[in-house]
């Protein structure tokens, strides 16, 4: 792949997967890693013109981060288990709302990896569950049910701040 | 809260922005990198190396398999004649108990000799 082709892969597809990888990693140096890595994989391979290259890339991506996970399972423990960057840009205002996202951005973080991903794909980049199985490599049904279970947990974290809401 | 207002308050959460500085550093080190030469990459450009490496391995094999494992003897090899007259020599000492000892090399006595008892062994 040529320079130029990386560079126009890059313009087009880089912020969704570094919103995706940073959702996953919550580490903004692990994340500029992987995004580094998961280019010079592109770099090496000679690819057909793609159908839908921004579900590819993030497979890619998906790719990377689980390699990162195997190779150093120990430092993605504490990587989990640590203060973590922000994923998401603060609310604008101290409102009921952005308490709501702050809430909501919490639970986020304390999903399991692999039902953040589904609902990263899902939110943010808007694929089906067939897009999202075929990128994570998972079947539909186990990416439907893995976006099942986060929407039950995020609920559960956003209760309290709901009840607040209404009383 | 149901499932499409839960969607619809998770997709108004912004996430960050990419940093920017990150585009040029990205990008010079990966071409940087995927110009440098790779891990077996002269074996996936330069498909006649696996031969080589295989034809090398096959003549390492032929040779280790022609190749006797074992001296071949010094002297000249004994003639049917003589080798009776060796293995008669044999059953005659081991019919007498007196196969002449194996030359071996001297061994060191450690013990001192005052204490070793004179040892009388009983003619066969």
């Amino acid at each position: 792949m040529t320079s130029r082709q990386l560079e126009s892969l890059y313009d087009a597809h880089a912020q969704s997967l570094f919103a995706f990888l940073l959702h996953l990693s919550r580490c903004e140096e692990t994340t500029r890693d992987l995004l580094q890595e998961a280019f010079l994989r592109l770099s090496r391979r000679t690819l057909p013109p793609l159908l839908k290259p921004r579900s590819y890339l993030l497979r890619l991506a998906h790719h990377v981060w689980i390699d990162h996970v195997r190779r150093e399972t120990s430092r993605a423990r504490v990587l989990e288990a640590a203060a973590l960057d922000p994923v998401f840009l603060p609310p604008p205002a101290a409102t009921a709302d952005s308490e709501l996202a702050v809430q909501l951005a919490a639970g986020l973080g304390e999903l399991p990896p692999d039902q953040r991903a589904v609902v990263h794909l899902k939110i943010w980049e808007s694929l089906t569950l067939r897009e999202i199985g075929a990128a994570l490599g998972i079947p539909t049904h186990t990416a439907a049910s893995r976006y099942r279970y986060a929407l039950d947990k995020l609920r559960t974290a956003i209760r309290p701040s709901l009840e607040n809401e209404r009383a | 809260m149901n499932a499409p207002e839960l969607e619809s308050r998770l997709s108004q959460l912004a996430p960050r922005r990419l940093p920017a500085a990150w585009k040029a550093e990205i990008l010079a080190a990966t071409n940087s990198r995927a110009s440098r030469p790779q891990r077996g990459a002269f074996f996936r450009t330069e498909r006649w190396g696996w031969g080589a490496v295989a034809a090398t391995w096959l003549v390492i094999l032929g040779l280790r398999s022609t190749t006797p494992t074992f001296p071949p003897p010094a002297g000249p090899v004994l003639t049917a004649a003589e080798l009776e007259r060796h293995w008669r020599e044999v059953r005659h000492y081991a019919a007498l108990d007196l196969l002449p000892p194996e030359p071996t090399a001297p061994v060191r006595i450690e013990i001192e000799q005052e204490f070793v008892l004179p040892i009388h062994r009983p003619r066969s």
